[in-house]
């Protein structure tokens, strides 16, 4: 079990390796260098202003670090498959998650040491804390943590959600007792406590484990939601396979689709339209493109750098949704209806001409703001001859099959 | 005369798996195509649906080649697949719209049809949900209601009666009657012949890519010498007399 643990734990760093790959590019990374660096400076400005002592220092960050104990799950790297594999060695399975729970530890323990160092001068400055307590407070919150996880792995043998309620609601009162007490009284307190709630927690786990069944469904279930949550964190920035192909009914939608009046002519376009604007993928790239370009354009000051990007930024939406065309080839039952194909390109050639005018325009309102209005009637020309040009002209000879 | 396949070679690659298959399947007929895995069944079907293209001879429905007219001919037609092929993306009801406006229908007729059919079905409170989710019955059903809502000269049915729960079968055989009244012609490909030699007309037994035998029951009888058989009989005499 434990060696199951560790090969399961490879393959999730490897595929996590993979997308950071995607998510911390150098464009990224310049962009966060920046931020951080913004932060710092005003947060430096901000602690000149401060007349010690705050007197809601304490108590906001009280909220604070109960707030940052909700960071991490447990992570138990289960698959569904293994509700049926895996059923019969439930008990062995124990120390697969014991060290599961270990390996969870560590990335919160290692976001608790970025924060209290980044809190440090606040708290030097804000408060009558010394330095020191800083080290006190870090043992607190692992102290915490550790327990939380032992709750969290618990909560996958036990069959009422509501008892799971229950001990989630109780455990975030004994963190704020815990935390309040090492902020207003010490954190030598602090640590007392949490050592006495762990002492009794790890008492009482044995026991309740030794007869304890696990739940399997719900365990698989909680590792698939936090997996879920950190894939649609990477997809912002990449497409995650996991979430390509999802589909959700979107129901705030549903007005735009009625504005379709569908007939046998537009039978794609009815097609089309339903599937981007309910599938993941090709909504996500869009609107991502469309962002990027907004805000991009945003900042650059001269109108004809921002023209020219603004008319790439419409070719490279255009281009990224080209193999959208095919998205229905696997469905044989397109293959058997009665429309004609020019029809099929025709619809498909709407859509996307639809798309990049709804992007041409929120470029042109971005445009508005910065520039001067004979340079602005430029940019919107030359916006709009780019999406006529590449799917009036462009596209139907693309699209056409070789004969 | 609804279909005539006449000559009919084809395959995947050239190699054919059909070699010179003929026959017709006149209207108000329901013709039962069987044979072994790997008879060619499937084969058969998606040369007349029109997925692959014969290599030689010549598919007519209604006296029109795909080739020719092909929206004449596929809005003639409409099929089941054995395995359900839906949109993730459209709820039942969108199926259902998408399907009037492809087949260009009648958007009230087909409505009163598609009422009917989908509370045979019991499937009338779930319009609003995504077939994508349904159990495989169910989406069985979905793609049935789709491809009998409209009024077609010909339905081809692939393996209908796996998956389907026995009263969806009953449902689907009174449908298929129901078709064949107005004077409509099926073809479906099973395994199960009892069924099968109830409810269709015509066989066309199908082995190694070769019609062995066509006709109805007691003219299967006399081709195979057994008075005294039934389908699955003469379905293993033809298996025997292939492994001889």
């Amino acid at each position: 079990m434990k060696q199951l643990w560790q090969q399961r734990l490879r393959q999730h760093h490897k595929q996590m390796l993979k997308y950071s790959r995607y998510v911390f590019t150098e464009f990224f990374m310049i962009a966060i260098f920046i931020f951080v660096g913004a932060v710092a400076y005003s947060y430096s400005n901000l602690l000149d202003t401060i007349h010690a002592p705050l007197w809601w220092a304490k108590p906001g960050l009280l909220i604070l670090f109960v707030a940052l104990l909700s960071v991490g799950r447990l992570a138990t790297l289960l698959q569904d498959a293994d509700t049926l594999f895996l059923l019969p060695k439930e008990r062995a399975l124990l120390t697969y998650l014991l060290a599961a729970r270990r390996y969870s530890l560590w990335l919160p323990s290692l976001f608790f040491v970025i924060m209290l160092g980044a809190l440090l001068p606040f708290q030097v400055v804000a408060t009558n804390l010394a330095p020191s307590s800083s080290l006190g407070l870090f043992v607190v919150l692992v102290a915490l943590k550790d327990g939380q996880l032992w709750l969290q792995l618990v909560a996958n043998y036990d069959d009422q959600p509501q008892r799971i309620r229950q001990w989630r609601v109780l455990f975030y009162l004994v963190a704020a007792i815990v935390i309040a007490a090492s902020l207003w009284i010490s954190p030598l307190v602090g640590i007392g406590l949490a050592v006495v709630a762990e002492f009794g927690l790890r008492l009482y786990l044995p026991r309740f484990l030794a007869s304890a069944v696990l739940q399997w469904r719900t365990a698989v279930k909680n590792e698939n939601s936090r997996m879920l949550q950190l894939y649609r964190l990477i997809n912002l920035f990449t497409d995650v396979p996991q979430l390509s192909g999802k589909v959700h009914r979107r129901v705030y939608l549903d007005p735009v689709l009625r504005l379709f009046k569908g007939n046998h002519q537009r039978t794609f376009g009815y097609l089309y339209l339903h599937e981007f604007l309910r599938g993941t993928e090709y909504l996500g790239l869009y609107l991502r493109l469309l962002v990027i370009g907004a805000v991009i354009l945003w900042f650059i000051p001269l109108w004809w750098i921002a023209t020219l990007l603004g008319a790439i930024f419409i070719y490279l939406v255009g281009f990224q949704l080209l193999p959208f065309y095919q998205i229905f080839n696997e469905n044989l039952l397109v293959h058997l209806y009665p429309v004609p194909l020019t029809n099929k390109i025709q619809s498909f050639q709407h859509l996307v001409q639809g798309l990049l005018m709804i992007q041409a325009v929120i470029f042109a309102l971005v445009m508005l703001v910065s520039s001067s209005l004979s340079h602005w009637l430029i940019f919107v020309v030359i916006e709009l001859v780019v999406v006529l040009l590449l799917t009036r002209v462009y596209f139907p000879r693309r699209l056409q099959p070789e004969k | 005369m609804s279909l005539e396949v006449e000559h009919l070679t084809g395959g995947y690659s050239h190699v054919p798996v059909l070699k010179d298959l003929n026959f017709t399947i006149p209207e108000q007929t329901v013709v039962g195509l069987i044979g072994l895995n790997g008879a060619g069944k499937s084969t058969t079907i998606k040369n007349i649906i029109g997925i692959l293209t014969p290599q030689k001879g010549t598919i007519k429905l209604n006296g029109v080649t795909l080739a020719g007219e092909p929206e004449t001919y596929r809005k003639s037609m409409t099929f089941v697949p054995e395995t359900p092929v839906l949109y993730p993306a459209l709820t039942l009801r969108e199926h259902i719209e998408l399907t009037i406006m492809a087949y260009d229908l009648d958007s009230e007729k087909a409505w009163q049809q598609a009422g009917d059919l989908l509370t045979r079905f019991r499937l009338n409170k779930r319009l609003d949900w995504f077939p994508a989710n349904f159990s495989k019955g169910m989406q069985q059903k979905v793609m049935i209601v789709c491809a009998f809502i409209v009024p077609a000269d010909l339905y081809i049915i692939d393996e209908p009666f796996t998956g389907l729960d026995p009263l969806a079968i009953r449902d689907l055989l009174t449908i298929i009657e129901q078709q064949k009244a107005r004077g409509a012609a099926v073809l479906m490909s099973t395994h199960v012949l009892a069924t099968a030699q109830q409810y269709a007309d015509r066989f066309i037994l199908l082995s190694g890519g070769e019609i062995r035998a066509q006709g109805t029951l007691p003219e299967l009888k006399q081709q195979f010498g057994m008075t005294d058989a039934n389908l699955d009989d003469i379905y293993f005499k033809m298996i025997d007399e292939v492994a001889q």
